[in-house]
């Protein structure tokens, strides 16, 4: 039931992102000082606009894009380059094992948000280089699950089956690991999505994300943090989007990875 | 209990160069020519060789690195550009202020968290028990810079409860009194996630002891509910305080987006200004602080945690 309702959502507020350009609003780069602050429920800007009189809902919606996208982005490509290496690493016992392991280990002592920061500060704002620093910070914690799903199976029998019976390296990881392994890993993915979207928000309210003036979910609730005191309402708008965007991607998260562990616990 | 000493000292350490290794090359691995930046656009071809022969980039990586780490055990964390002061002297001020914050934080996420997680276990089917594991699952998705701004919002512009920032206030404040008053939201906002988290976790340790067959045991000889609870309790501390430990560890590293919004003056403010004064050998300080602070942290909860529970010293 759980399960069924937030990959719902999750699968409209997705729909919702891409049919952004479909709906002809308003264009959420251009205001006018005009109309500076309006509240929520002017005529022609139903949500209210920003200190530069840009229309605070097609703002939203197209800084919902931005925001999915360098969320789940980094999930994908650590869920590409983490799983890799944990297949890697779970599959060999020499050498190669406890290089990638201990190097992990290393990416383990930072706290994850910091290790981000410092990264995309490095690189330089842009959305592509909040993209590569979340990676960079996703990629130890899907390595290690990788690396304990794969060592289940280094001793399993039908995988010396598979030797003995002439099978390369590469036919054993396509045939035999990967679909073992990788209900596990995708779902573990799944569940890190919602972080990796507070994430790559906060990056861009750090202002390490997309560059002003695109519209950008953290980036507005930093802009519009400065009139607080007088339009508390207007920057309660993305904070709450960004909130809803994060409860519904960890509801579904977390009911998928339940329905595995349960499968898991009934075989 | 020695020899886990050692050993967990001795991988501490390697954990440690690691670190230092891996931001000395963030530094290296950064687009753009530092040397350039630093004289301008109007340098000579000579002026630069002179300068990347002053600062050593002219050695092989390895032994700048070594170099790196020598000035490093020194007490020498770099010099912050946009200062034109050592950084060391920027960056511990601020640290002080986040360990005070994050420790306040991390006591509140605690408290707050095992009574979630014990309402939750013990009262398995109950209203409050829903509400416990709704509380718990908004408050991790909650990202801390809406909880931050939800909290001004409420305390600070509607109703002026609470200061919506800074540390004291700037006339007559800096008692204690005062500080405790600031701290309040910061800390608050910081603890809700690893309070979620800990409730969680709590929760299911308890749930895990309880369904032991030593509870019925004990049931079973006639102890009263109260004692039987307390060795349930006692069962489910190793777990308690690993967990513990982590979450108070990540609040180091968190804090950022807290600080920022409340300006209460720590590492993570330090680090927000520093991005968009490009002040990059202050961010190194303030990650490296606070790195070796979270890896420290963790070898004292592997310790309390082997000292606890004897079957992790093996």
């Amino acid at each position: 039931m759980t399960t069924k309702v937030s990959v719902g959502l999750v699968a409209a507020i997705c729909l919702l992102a891409l049919a952004v350009p479909l709906l002809h609003l308003q264009d959420p780069t251009v205001g006018s000082l005009g109309q500076r602050l309006l509240p929520p429920g002017t005529p022609g800007h139903p949500l209210g606009t920003d200190g530069q009189g840009r229309d605070l809902l097609s703002r939203l919606l197209w800084g919902l894009r931005p925001s999915l996208l360098s969320g789940l982005l980094p999930v994908g490509v650590a869920a590409l380059a983490g799983g890799t290496l944990g297949l890697v690493a779970g599959l060999t016992t020499h050498w190669l094992h406890d290089v990638v392991m201990r190097t992990l280990d290393v990416f383990y002592a930072f706290p994850a948000v910091l290790l981000a920061i410092a990264i995309a500060a490095a690189l330089g704002s842009g959305l592509s280089n909040a993209v590569i620093a979340l990676s960079i910070i996703l990629v130890p914690p899907v390595a290690r699950i990788a690396e304990t799903e794969a060592a289940r199976l280094r001793g399993a029998d039908f995988m010396l089956a598979a030797r003995a019976s002439g099978a390369g390296w590469p036919a054993i990881v396509v045939r035999q690991v990967l679909p073992n392994v990788a209900p596990g890993i995708v779902v573990y993915c799944s569940s890190l999505i919602g972080l990796s979207i507070i994430y790559a928000a906060g990056l861009s309210f750090l202002g390490l994300g997309i560059a002003p003036p695109s519209a950008e979910l953290g980036l507005m609730v930093n802009d519009l943090r400065q009139f607080i005191f007088n339009d508390p309402v207007l920057l309660l708008e993305p904070a709450a989007l960004i909130l809803v965007v994060a409860v519904v991607f960890n509801v579904a998260g977390d009911s998928l990875r339940g329905l595995l562990d349960h499968r898991m616990e009934v075989s | 209990m020695i020899r886990f000493l050692v050993r967990r000292v001795t991988l501490t350490v390697l954990i440690l160069l690691g670190v230092s290794l891996v931001v000395f090359l963030t530094t290296k691995l950064i687009p753009g020519d530092p040397v350039a930046t630093l004289l301008g656009p109007y340098s000579t071809a000579e002026d630069r060789a002179r300068l990347v022969a002053a600062l050593g980039l002219n050695r092989p990586l390895p032994v700048q690195y070594v170099s790196y780490l020598w000035t490093l055990l020194h007490g020498d964390l770099g010099r912050s550009i946009a200062r034109q002061q050592p950084a060391a002297g920027v960056v511990l001020p601020a640290f002080a202020n986040t360990l005070l914050l994050s420790g306040f934080a991390g006591v509140v996420a605690v408290a707050g968290g095992v009574a979630l997680g014990a309402v939750a276990a013990l009262r398995r089917n109950s209203v409050a028990a829903r509400l416990v594991t709704a509380v718990s699952l908004v408050s991790v998705s909650a990202p801390q810079y809406v909880v931050a701004v939800a909290l001004i919002v409420l305390f600070a512009v509607q109703t002026r409860l609470l200061p919506p920032g800074g540390i004291s206030s700037t006339i007559g404040g800096g008692g204690l009194g005062d500080v405790a008053q600031h701290i309040l939201l910061p800390g608050v906002t910081a603890a809700l996630v690893p309070m979620g988290i800990i409730a969680r976790m709590f929760r299911s340790s308890l749930l895990d002891v309880l369904s032991q067959d030593f509870v019925v045991a004990l049931r079973g000889h006639g102890l009263p509910p109260r004692t039987v609870l307390l060795h349930v309790f006692h069962n489910s501390l190793p777990s308690l305080l690993t967990i513990s430990g982590l979450q108070v560890g990540y609040l180091l590293g968190g804090v950022v987006f807290v600080e920022t919004v409340f300006t209460w003056p720590g590492l993570g403010l330090l680090i927000f200004t520093s991005i968009s004064e490009r002040d990059l050998p202050v961010i190194e300080a303030g990650v490296l602080i606070s790195a070796f602070a979270f890896v420290l942290i963790n070898l004292a909860v592997d310790t309390a945690h082997a000292a606890i529970d004897p079957r992790v010293r093996a």
